[in-house]
């Protein structure tokens, strides 16, 4: 087997640690499993264009969310008649279940946070992995106070559309 | 499910395993670092500069048409060239601006303002070069009418339909993505404003 440069090895550390984060954000950001992919790859070229000019001046996972993000929001989306559907990334989770209902609820859940705007949609996706609202101003660009309120109407927003 | 706390914590124990169990994410990886792979933004890039070359060649169909024996008049010549190297020019800005997007270092705001202008320039080069193209258009037709070459008059008004028909489909594709950038920037640009 042909021995990897360190940098390429490096890379493939930094993609296999954090290919759960990658996922997540691609996840949220799909249509369907078809456009799940192609997201998947755009990000995978994007950080690895990315890493020479990465200096470390942020964590990794930083780095990581603002150039998944950044790639999937700027990426093309196809219209709705051509997507199959988010049914179809069903295969991408493997969700946890308390009881019966709760797969269903989840699912029911994901799919309203991915109807929000793109903003909207990193930001919840920011609090939900539990980075500070310090992080969250960083990655997204708003103000402190900026993202506590607009995550305020956010929930307030996905609990009436829970309720309705 | 609107017990955000049990959401969060159901979100940390759900599995994104991604598809087929991360084999395919491996042959994506290994073929990214094994090719050149263009993502989207090179490809983008790559279509404006092929576009600006095809703009800097054009004029030299004038020279293949003088002879063919349709020679148009001086101003005509340089009202075609006129159009095609103020198109290239437009095309070589289009790369300028998104040369400036960073993914990698741009906050999630600052990507979409970058978006909105790109996209918005673009729309305004289209405007500027269909008002462009319908007069140079006009005027070649208008020779070729008044030396009765039939054939390629013909040609001529196929072209305008057929362009005209792409250009305008291509117009309403960037006025939707215009405004959805847009409804997603207002709310959130204004806000950081109240709330600073």
């Amino acid at each position: 087997m042909t021995k990897r440069p360190d940098y390429q090895q490096q890379f493939i550390d930094i993609i296999e640690t954090h290919n759960s984060l990658i996922n997540k954000v691609c996840f949220l950001y799909a249509a369907d499993d078809d456009h799940f992919k192609d997201l998947y790859q755009e990000v995978v070229i994007n950080l690895w264009q990315g890493l020479k000019h990465f200096q470390g001046r942020s964590k990794i996972s930083t780095w990581i969310y603002r150039t998944s993000i950044n790639t999937c929001i700027s990426c093309h989306r196809r219209t709705a008649r051509h997507s199959k559907g988010r049914h179809s990334l069903d295969s991408i989770i493997n969700l946890p279940a308390d009881d019966v209902d709760t797969p269903s609820q989840l699912r029911e859940m994901y799919n309203m946070i991915a109807a929000l705007n793109d903003v909207d949609k990193s930001l919840i996706l920011m609090w939900l992995d539990e980075l500070s609202y310090e992080e969250i101003s960083a990655i997204s660009g708003l103000s402190r106070n900026n993202v506590a309120s607009r995550l305020r109407r956010i929930k307030l927003k996905l609990v009436r559309r829970a309720n309705s | 499910m609107t017990d955000f706390d049990d959401l969060k914590r159901q979100w940390k124990n759900t599995s994104f395993r991604g598809f087929a169990q991360s084999e395919n994410e491996r042959l994506i990886i290994n073929k990214i670092l094994s090719k050149n792979v263009l993502s989207t933004r090179d490809r983008l890039i790559r279509n404006h500069v092929i576009t600006t070359a095809v703009c800097l060649l054009a004029p030299l169909l004038l020279i293949l048409s003088a002879q063919a024996g349709i020679d148009y008049p001086n101003w005509i010549k340089i009202l075609y060239t006129g159009f095609f190297v103020i198109n290239a020019a437009m095309q070589a800005y289009a790369v300028v601006l998104i040369n400036r997007t960073n993914y990698s270092t741009k906050t999630v705001t600052k990507t979409l303002e970058t978006m909105l202008n790109y996209k918005k320039t673009i729309n305004r080069h289209h405007i500027i070069s269909i008002l462009a193209g319908i007069v140079v258009i006009s005027s070649l037709i208008y020779h070729l009418f008044e030396i009765h070459e039939t054939s390629a008059l013909i040609g001529a008004w196929v072209g305008v339909v057929v362009g005209g028909t792409i250009g305008f489909l291509i117009r309403l594709r960037h006025r939707r993505q215009i405004n959805e950038i847009i409804n997603d920037l207002k709310e959130i640009l204004d806000e950081n404003d109240k709330n600073d």
